[in-house]
C-alpha cells in the first residue's frame, strides 16, 4: 500500500514538473519576422471596419526571444455620407516569457487602448487576452488566437466593445522579396 | 514683325515661372525620421512627440513619399485620448501633390490633391470637402534641411482656424 502511495506520488510530481514546464516553456519568434499585407475586418455594434491593405511589419531580435508586431493601415466603414476611411494604428510585443505588451486591447484602432496579457499556448499557435478601460471612451476586452505559419499571420479575437459583441480578423501574408 | 514676335515669345519663355522646372529628390533624404506633430483646431491641440516618418526616394530622385504615423495625445477637460495620426503623402516630378490627407495626418483619411511650388523649400495648398468634417483648406511649407524634416501648415478645416506642424529628425547617418 505504501509503495503504491509512493508510486502515485512520484507519478503525481513528475506529471505536475512535466505540465508546469510544458506550460512555462519559453516562446522563440524566430523565422516570423518580415514584411506582411494584411486584410482585416473589426465589427463592433453596427460598425464594420473593413482593411485590404494593412502593413504588417514584425520584428524579431537574432535571439528570437521577443516578436514586436505594428499594424499600420486604413479601415472603411460605411456612413450615410459613403466610406469613411479610419486608422488602424497599433503595436504589441510577445515576449518568450510569455507576455504581450499592447497599446491596443482591439490590436490596431484610431484610439489608443492600452493593455496587457499573458500568453497561452505554442510559439506557432498563441491564445491571449487583452481588456482595456479608457476614461471618455470605453471598456473593451477580447480574447485572441493568433497562428504563425510562416508565410501567414491569422488573428482572430472575440469579446465586448463598449458593451456590445465584438470580432477582430487579421489575415496577413509575408511579402515576398 | 517676324523678329517682334521672336521677341514676344522670348520674352513669355523667359516670364516662365521657375517653380514650373521638374522636381528632384536626393536619394540622401531616404531613410526613417521621428519626430514631433502638433495639431491645433477648434479648441483641441492633439501632440505627439514620437511620431514615425519613412521617407522614400527612388535612385532617380524623381517624386518623394513620405508615410507619417504615431499617436497624438489630446487632453479635453478631465478626458486624455491618444488618437493614431496616419498620412501618406507623394509629390510627383510634375509637382503634383498627392496626400491622404488634407491634414497632413489625422484619425481619418480626407484624401486631396495639389500642386508645389518652389525648390528647396516647397508649397502647396491642399482643398478637400470631407462629408466628415467639411471643408479643408490647408497651405503647406516643406523643407528638408540636413537631417531634418519641417512640414508646416495653415488654413480652415470645417470653418475652423487650423495648424498643423511636423518636425522630425532623421535617425542613423
Amino acid at each position: 500500500m505504501n509503495r503504491l502511495c509512493l508510486s502515485l506520488a512520484t507519478l503525481f510530481t513528475a506529471g505536475s514538473i512535466f505540465t508546469s514546464s510544458a506550460l512555462a516553456a519559453k516562446l522563440d519568434f524566430t523565422g516570423y519576422a518580415g514584411s506582411y499585407k494584411a486584410t482585416s475586418i473589426v465589427v463592433f455594434g453596427n460598425t464594420v471596419l473593413n482593411g485590404s491593405n494593412i502593413q504588417f511589419d514584425v520584428a524579431v531580435p537574432e535571439n528570437g526571444r521577443q516578436a514586436k508586431i505594428k499594424i499600420l493601415g486604413f479601415g472603411g466603414a460605411a456612413s450615410n455620407s459613403g466610406i469613411t476611411y479610419t486608422s488602424l494604428l497599433g503595436n504589441f510585443t510577445l515576449t518568450s516569457q510569455r507576455r504581450i505588451v499592447a497599446d491596443n486591447a482591439l490590436l490596431a484602432f484610431f484610439v489608443r487602448l492600452p493593455a496587457t496579457g499573458r500568453l497561452s499556448g505554442s510559439s506557432k499557435r498563441l491564445n491571449f487576452s487583452l481588456a482595456s478601460s479608457v476614461s471618455g471612451v470605453g471598456d473593451f476586452s477580447a480574447t485572441y488566437t493568433l497562428r504563425f505559419t510562416g508565410k501567414k499571420i491569422i488573428i482572430t479575437g472575440t469579446g465586448t466593445a463598449l458593451g456590445g459583441p465584438l470580432s477582430v480578423q487579421y489575415i496577413a501574408k509575408k511579402k515576398h522579396r | 514683325m517676324k523678329a517682334l514676335s521672336v521677341l514676344l515669345l522670348a520674352l513669355t519663355l523667359g516670364s516662365l515661372p521657375i517653380h514650373a522646372a521638374g522636381l528632384k529628390f536626393s536619394p540622401e533624404l531616404n531613410g526613417h525620421y521621428r519626430g514631433t506633430l502638433t495639431y491645433s483646431s477648434n479648441g483641441l491641440a492633439p501632440t505627439g512627440s514620437d511620431f514615425n516618418v519613412v521617407v522614400t526616394v527612388p535612385g532617380n530622385g524623381r517624386q518623394a513619399k513620405i508615410a507619417i504615423d504615431g499617436f497624438a495625445t489630446a487632453t479635453q477637460g478631465p478626458t486624455t485620448i491618444s488618437y493614431a495620426f496616419l498620412g501618406n503623402l507623394k509629390i510627383a516630378p510634375n509637382r503634383t501633390v498627392t496626400a491622404d490627407n488634407a491634414l497632413l495626418a489625422f484619425y481619418f483619411q480626407i484624401p486631396a490633391t495639389g500642386r508645389a511650388l518652389g525648390q528647396k523649400k516647397l508649397s502647396y495648398t491642399l482643398v478637400s470637402n470631407d462629408p466628415a468634417v467639411g471643408n479643408v483648406t490647408m497651405t503647406y511649407t516643406l523643407s528638408f534641411q540636413g537631417k531634418k524634416l519641417t512640414i508646416l501648415g495653415t488654413g480652415t478645416a470645417g470653418g475652423n482656424p487650423t495648424s498643423v506642424s511636423l518636425i522630425a529628425k532623421r535617425r542613423g547617418p
